[in-house]
């Protein structure tokens, strides 16, 4: 009997030994992933992360490790990836600091990814739940405006934060700017080529001014010779394409050319702001 | 007396493990192995794979070799599969195994990359011998071999081998035979000349009919307009549109000679895919040794 209680200790010894690695162990290799994320070493990042999930039994290191990973995927591009592991840290939150930290990584993560219903969602109820981070709901949503090239909401957004004059008239000086791509299509109706022509495409406005000119003569002149067959045929397949084409070209490319300021905008903004971004 | 001492030995030993346990390493090749597989069965290969390689004992390993070539086939990674597999153990040649996975790359890569059936990959038959290996790992070879010779030479005598297969898999396996002899694909040349007689014709064959009509009407109208404008003296305009009804014609037909071939490639992924999903249902027909190791 005493020998059989002495096998069950001995085995439960064992047990419990072999099972749980030190904790000095799993804190050199937390360290060790920090640094190799620090030196932009993500790929072995991702992979010393894993290993340290992988042994920590206890889950410690889970919402530390998650965190790490899911920055080190959105360093990469790959945002689908960050909201996983970052859906998986929030399971293992252990104070209310992690669990904020975790909420705006998560509105920063679908800015990047240009998801703006969801970022827009993540503010709001980081605002409603703590009331005390208003100014960072704020600020948060004035970045995802500028992704979502909403450049005069995000003027107003930043309006409301006292720190953030700059990117306030940064965003105004951006809107007022930016090309109306409804003045571009409504001047086009009654000119073809002027739209073309207002968002600085000169050439494609004359083009198009030509085209519709040549097509409606051919038009009306097949109509006076009373070829009614061959006016509605060259107005239909010819100068109402052109007309509809200049039309939409007018918007295209007023929307290109907005596209380009906010690129170049937001490129402005990663190379030379200083405070926090996505 | 004697509980004294079992009590002194209890503690004695639960000290002693939990020193050793202290010194337990991260990186030790057991926690190598352990976090390896778990990469592994989490389908993170490339990650796998390099803490496979991690271990010293790697190369004499055959699960682990298999593993290896797994991961790297998974990743589309033939090349590097295929040196894995030259190195596996002459045990493992013996039965087989090595054979199979060999067969299952050369397979893999032509029916992924449709890199041409060119020397470097011809499968010589007469080279394997087969007599050593279990029935099992002979079923399975012929088998997937036989689908080898359907990727590549798709031909009638392969109908014969048929009896391979079980009752149950041999009306599917007919039917993709067929399917691979006979693909109902579309004639590029008919197709170009239907259009050259009737605008959109040769699109409405290549199972394109919006585009044929629309075809049709843009260049029959263009010639309409162009012969009432050379009627009614219009010189210019009869030109103009005349050009503009031969570029309309002339592209009709180079459009349908694409379109065709479109179609025509549509068909062949479709048939591959079935396949593909075919096999991959049945682990690719691997055998049972195979997929012990690499499960």
């Amino acid at each position: 009997m005493q020998l059989f209680f002495c096998l069950c200790v001995i085995y439960s010894a064992t047990i419990f030994a072999k099972e749980r690695l030190p904790d000095s162990i799993l804190t050199e290799q937390y360290i060790y992933c920090k640094q190799l994320h620090a030196e932009e070493k993500y790929f072995d990042a991702v992979t010393e992360a894993q290993r340290l999930i992988f042994f920590d039994s206890l889950k410690e290191y889970s919402f530390g490790a998650n965190s790490l990973i899911a920055d080190c995927y959105k360093q990469g591009g790959k945002f689908r990836e960050a909201l996983i592991f970052l859906g998986i840290a929030s399971k293992y939150v252990s104070n209310e600091e992690e669990k904020i930290t975790n909420k705006i990584e998560s509105i920063r993560i679908h800015i990047l990814n240009r998801s703006t219903s969801i970022a827009l969602r993540q503010a709001e109820e980081l605002k409603l739940a703590y009331t005390e981070r208003e100014a960072e709901s704020h600020y948060w949503k004035g970045w995802i405006y500028m992704f979502a090239d909403r450049w005069g909401d995000a003027a107003n957004m930043f309006a409301l934060i006292d720190t953030c004059e700059y990117l306030k008239k940064f965003c105004e000086d951006i809107d007022n700017k930016k090309y109306s791509v409804t003045f571009a299509k409504a001047i086009s109706y009654f000119l073809p080529g002027s739209g073309q022509v207002y968002s600085g495409e000169y050439i494609n406005g004359i083009l198009s001014l030509g085209w519709n000119i040549a097509s409606g003569y051919l038009s009306v002149e097949a109509f006076k010779e009373e070829r009614v067959f061959d006016g509605a045929a060259i107005l239909s397949l010819l100068w109402l394409r052109f007309y509809s084409g200049n039309i939409s070209n007018a918007e295209k490319f007023a929307k290109e050319k907005n596209s380009e300021l906010y690129n170049s905008a937001l490129n402005y903004l990663q190379l030379n702001y200083k405070g926090l971004k996505p | 007396m004697s509980s004294r001492i079992y009590f002194i030995i209890c503690i004695f030993i639960s000290l002693f493990q939990q020193i050793t346990a202290q010194s337990y390493e991260l990186l030790s090749p057991a926690n190598i192995r352990k976090f390896a597989d778990h990469l592994y069965k989490q389908e993170d290969y490339l990650r796998s794979i390099e803490e496979y390689k991690k271990l010293e004992n790697y190369l004499s390993s055959d699960t682990l070799l298999v593993r290896i070539s797994f991961a790297e086939i998974k990743m589309g990674h033939y090349n590097e599969a295929d040196k894995i597999i030259s190195i596996m153990s002459k045990s493992l040649r013996y039965t087989g195994i090595t054979d199979f996975l060999s067969l299952r790359n050369n397979f893999l890569r032509i029916n992924h990359t449709k890199q041409s059936y060119n020397n470097e990959y011809k499968w010589d038959r007469t080279s394997v011998n087969m007599n050593l290996w279990s029935p099992d790992v002979q079923e399975s070879f012929n088998r997937l071999d036989f689908f080898r010779e359907l990727a590549n030479f798709p031909r009638k005598d392969l109908l014969e081998r048929i009896n391979i297969f079980t009752p149950e898999e041999r009306d599917t396996i007919n039917t993709l035979l067929i399917m691979n002899l006979d693909p109902p694909l579309k004639s590029p040349l008919i197709a170009g000349g239907l259009s050259s007689i009737i605008p959109g014709l040769g699109k409405v064959y290549a199972d394109r009919p919006e585009e044929g009509i629309i075809s049709l009407i843009l260049t029959a109208t263009c010639v309409y307009i162009s012969y009432t404008n050379f009627e009614a003296k219009h010189l210019f305009r009869g030109w103009f549109f005349g050009g503009l009804s031969a570029m309309f014609y002339v592209s009709n037909i180079y459009g349908t000679v694409k379109a065709t071939e479109q179609y025509n490639l549509g068909v062949k992924i479709g048939i591959n895919n079935i396949v593909e999903t075919f096999l991959q249902a049945r682990d690719y027909y691997s055998p049972t040794s195979l997929l012990e190791m690499v499960r």
